[in-house]
């Protein structure tokens, strides 16, 4: 890859970060949960795209940037209220953003019309937040960082005739709006022939300003780079002007100063006053490293350089001003990851955000994957060697063995370490659905309000992946199918707004999602009927309402009447479901008429490694994931039950709960096992019911590296993947639940309601 | 022009009058020839000025410190209006440069 794709990837990378922290700030701004961080941070990540994006020459999505930015920039200033209208019209926007990026990576067409649209409403919110404003014409808005320059090259202009001026002279009329500007030049703008003192004077005919240099920096003449810069200015500014005026004047050399426009309200306050050159000193000095490097361009050939060349090429690592934004990450940079970081992170009410935020790196996931599988290889062949030094006859007792427990425990400790790389939060997914619900609601005329819970809740990469489609289905299908439209609604005495809520939570070393809507509920006897009409399910069929939810599960099953955009083409819940169960997890689903429905989906927290009991059933080993069970036992005569045909109940203190042959279940044996003859383990399946399952002995407790059984060979019912024990055999790993819910529902013809049959 | 009471000396020095234009262009030469001319006192002749750019004014800024440094007389004589506006554009006078402390 050359360098320029590479940066670019980096670019797009940003942009997905960015755009991630501009929905979560919108979202936390329409929830009422916003603070001036949030305005700030949200502000700085279109800004930092449309700073990207002016590198790469993308004029589509600077454009659009621009008129988004300045619209926050209303916001971030007070001036607009984040009203709920303000705030969708913000919301679509950041989607239509994120589509232009999406557009500027694969190439496409984005939807120009929409655009405008938004342009059109973005630049009616500004002129609505300066209604109160004296005349203020707002150019800003429409011209976009691609307009003509605003001011000629400096001094090299052969019209530009010195006069004795007084500087009353050069000032427009003072206003209301005060502004502290600090205003670094960097060597690279004076390399581009742009003058300090032609940017001075247009700051100057924007109302009065009182301009103070900062001298210190200069050094001894000895030492100077008489092209370096070494200035810095400080401005008070009171003007009639909006701030995006000010930062106009600017627009052509924000790429190359160091620059903070900061609005003060009221009578300026002793702390910012002592604050600000302070920090603007820091930075300063900072910077000064870098910029001591003579500048490479030549000020005559500079004539009218676009920023843009100058970033692309610009090897040096700046350090970013983590400053009210004024300055966009500079993706073109390779400093730029970490230092965008930092301007997130960074507080922005002045701190140098640089070395606070958290380090993170960027790394394959191949390279994970690789990682975790020799891992995994390594903690097998730990349980070997370990077994094969006890075969050998080695004490327990001896040093060896300690050393061999404590060559466990390490590997264990690795294992968790890496395990802990590929964990994240399934916020990642979670992120998207506000959009997808936005969409949906507004295609099927519904208004829905999306609650999210858990989004923190770690899970591992693959799982996380294979996550987003399922869910996106169910949760089109939860306000397609689920939510009634808003008349119906509120005849049935609910809000006119559906709620549609994701929780997701860890639950017995598992992850679980909740997918619930307060809509009508599944319509048990419509359903049936399709079902029927299709050929499912004989007519004659008696159905749970269970059963009859679970229907919806079958392939070809669908209850539109007519074929949406959004369903009704019968891809269903079969293929989420499908896809569910290829990641080890189940789904299922709770429904109450005129409540709602809620679907449940379970998935393992990863698919690498499962702390299991080892046991013996039959000739075989098995392996029961240890978050599935509760206690073990062994049951004597008296405790076991039997009732109606081999069905058998095992008392365990005042409560009975079924036992559960596993030999017998996995087809090992087809005798009934005697009870007492082995060893009772109590399980909770995810539902929460209890079972025991019997199994002929326990070998005991270790950590197995999980084999897909499915990738290497095929799915089998009742089992959810295998391992490697020490001794080289494989072993399968029990599938709980599905052992409990087959032992439970034999002699149904379909299999979906088992779950509820075992309650 | 207060400085140039200050050093008791006085007395000649060089005067180098400064070109008219003083913007990005003249700033390498201009920093050459005021190395060239340490060591002693000096006055610069300011009254052609007519077109002041900032580099040219850090390198003023730098050779008033450098002179100090020194213990040699700096001074500005006779500025133009072009070069009194010039430097207060930038927020900056005469005084200001020749006050200028001693940078590492």
């Amino acid at each position: 890859m050359d360098a320029m794709a590479e940066i670019r990837q980096t670019f797009f990378e940003e942009c997905a970060e960015q755009l991630a922290e501009l929905e979560a700030g919108l979202l936390a701004i329409e929830n009422g949960e916003a603070d001036s961080d949030t305005v700030n941070a949200v502000f700085r990540a279109v800004h930092s795209i449309k700073g990207g994006a002016g590198a790469f020459c993308l004029d589509d999505l600077v454009h659009f940037a621009h008129v988004f930015e300045t619209t926050l920039d209303e916001m971030r200033s007070g001036r607009l209220d984040s009203s709920e209208k303000v705030v969708k019209i913000m919301l679509r926007s950041a989607d239509a953003l994120a589509d232009l990026v999406t557009v500027a990576r694969d190439g496409g067409t984005a939807d120009a019309e929409r655009n405008a649209g938004l342009i059109d409403e973005l630049k009616g919110l500004v002129a609505l937040a300066k209604g109160e404003e004296p005349p203020a014409p707002t150019a800003a808005a429409g011209g976009g960082a691609s307009d003509g320059p605003v001011y000629d090259d400096g001094m090299g202009d052969i019209d530009f005739t010195p006069v004795a001026v007084d500087l009353s002279d050069l000032m427009g009329i003072g206003g209301d709006n005060k502004f502290r500007i600090v205003f670094k030049p960097s060597p690279r703008m004076y390399a581009k022939a742009n003058e300090a003192n032609r940017v001075l004077r247009d700051v100057y005919a924007l109302g009065e300003a009182k301009v103070s240099c900062n001298t210190s920096e200069v050094p001894h003449l000895t030492a100077i780079d008489p092209e370096g810069a070494y200035l810095t200015f400080t401005i008070e500014l009171s003007t009639a002007e909006p701030e995006e005026k000010v930062r106009e004047v600017f627009e052509f050399v924000e790429f190359d100063c160091d620059l903070s426009i900061e609005a003060i309200h009221d009578a300026p306050d002793g702390d910012i006053e002592a604050d600000d050159p302070d920090i603007a000193e820091i930075l300063a000095r900072i910077r000064a490293t870098p910029d001591d490097e003579p500048t490479p361009a030549k000020t005559d050939e500079a004539e009218e350089e676009a920023p843009v060349a100058a970033k692309a090429n610009q090897p040096e690592p700046e350090p970013e001003q983590a400053k009210a934004a004024p300055q966009p990450a500079k993706p073109a940079a390779p400093s730029a990851p970490a230092a965008a970081k930092a301007d997130a992170a960074g507080d922005g009410k002045g701190g140098a955000g640089v070395g606070g935020a958290a380090q993170t790196i960027r790394v394959d996931l191949e390279r994970v994957d690789r990682l975790i599988d020799l891992v995994g290889e390594l903690v097998i062949h730990q349980v070997m060697l370990s077994q094969r030094a006890y075969q050998a006859g080695l004490a327990r007792a001896s040093d060896v063995a300690v050393g061999f427990d404590e060559l466990e425990q390490l590997t264990r400790e690795i294992q968790d370490s890496v395990m802990a790389i590929r964990a994240q939060p399934v916020k990642s997914v979670f992120q998207r659905l506000p959009r997808l619900v936005r969409e949906v609601a507004d295609i099927s005329g519904k208004q829905v309000r999306l609650v999210t819970e858990g989004e923190w809740t770690e899970v591992d990469k693959t799982v996380i992946e294979r996550l987003a489609d399922p869910l996106t289905h169910m949760i089109r299908n939860a306000i397609d199918h689920g939510l009634e439209k808003p008349e119906d609604r509120l005849a049935a005495g609910k809000a006119e707004e559906g709620v549609v809520r994701v929780a997701a939570m860890h639950r017995s070393g598992r992850i679980v999602i909740e997918i619930s809507d307060d809509g009508a509920g599944i319509n048990r006897k419509r359903v049936k009927e399709i079902a029927i009409k299709k050929g499912l399910v004989p007519a004659e069929a008696n159905l749970s309402d269970e059963e009859t939810d679970n229907l919806i599960f079958l392939p070809g099953f669908s209850t539109a009447d007519k074929i949406s955009s959004l369903s009704g083409r019968g891809v269903g819940m079969d293929v989420v479901k499908r896809s569910i169960q290829a990641l080890g997890g189940r789904v299922s689903i709770a429904s109450r008429p005129g409540k709602g429905s809620t679907f449940t989906m379970s998935l393992p927290l990863t698919l690498a490694v499962l702390d299991g009991m080892i046991v013996s059933v039959g000739d075989q080993t098995v392996v029961v994931p240890l978050t599935a069970i509760i206690e073990t036992l062994q049951p004597k005569a008296s405790e076991v039950k039997s009732f109606g045909g081999d069905a058998r109940l095992v008392q365990v203190r005042d409560t009975f709960m079924p036992l559960v042959d596993v030999a017998r279940e996995l087809g090992y044996s087809h005798e009934l096992a005697s009870a007492t003859g082995g060893v009772a383990i109590l399980v909770e399946a995810e539902n929460g019911a209890r079972s025991a399952l019997l199994v002929d002995g326990i070998q005991g407790q270790r950590q197995v590296v999980i084999k897909s059984l499915e990738a290497n060979y095929g799915r089998v019912p009742g089992i959810a993947a295998a391992t490697i024990l020490g001794d080289g055999r494989v072993a399968l790993i029990l599938d709980v639940d599905a052992v409990v819910a087959t032992s439970r529902v034999e002699g149904n013809f379909f299999n979906s309601g088992m779950k509820h049959a075992a309650e | 022009m207060a400085r140039k009471s200050t050093k008791t000396s006085n007395a000649e020095g060089a005067v180098y009058a400064l070109p008219e234009v003083l913007d990005l262009k003249a700033a390498t030469p201009l920093a050459e020839k005021l190395m060239s001319l340490r060591g002693q006192n000096i006055v610069l002749d300011a009254s052609k000025v007519e077109r002041l750019g900032t580099q040219c004014v850090q390198i003023l800024i730098a050779a008033a410190a450098t002179w100090k440094d020194e213990m040699a007389a700096f001074s500005i004589a006779e500025p133009s209006d072009s070069f009194t506006s010039g430097l207060q554009v930038l927020g900056l006078t005469p005084q200001a440069i020749l006050e200028k402390e001693v940078a590492q």
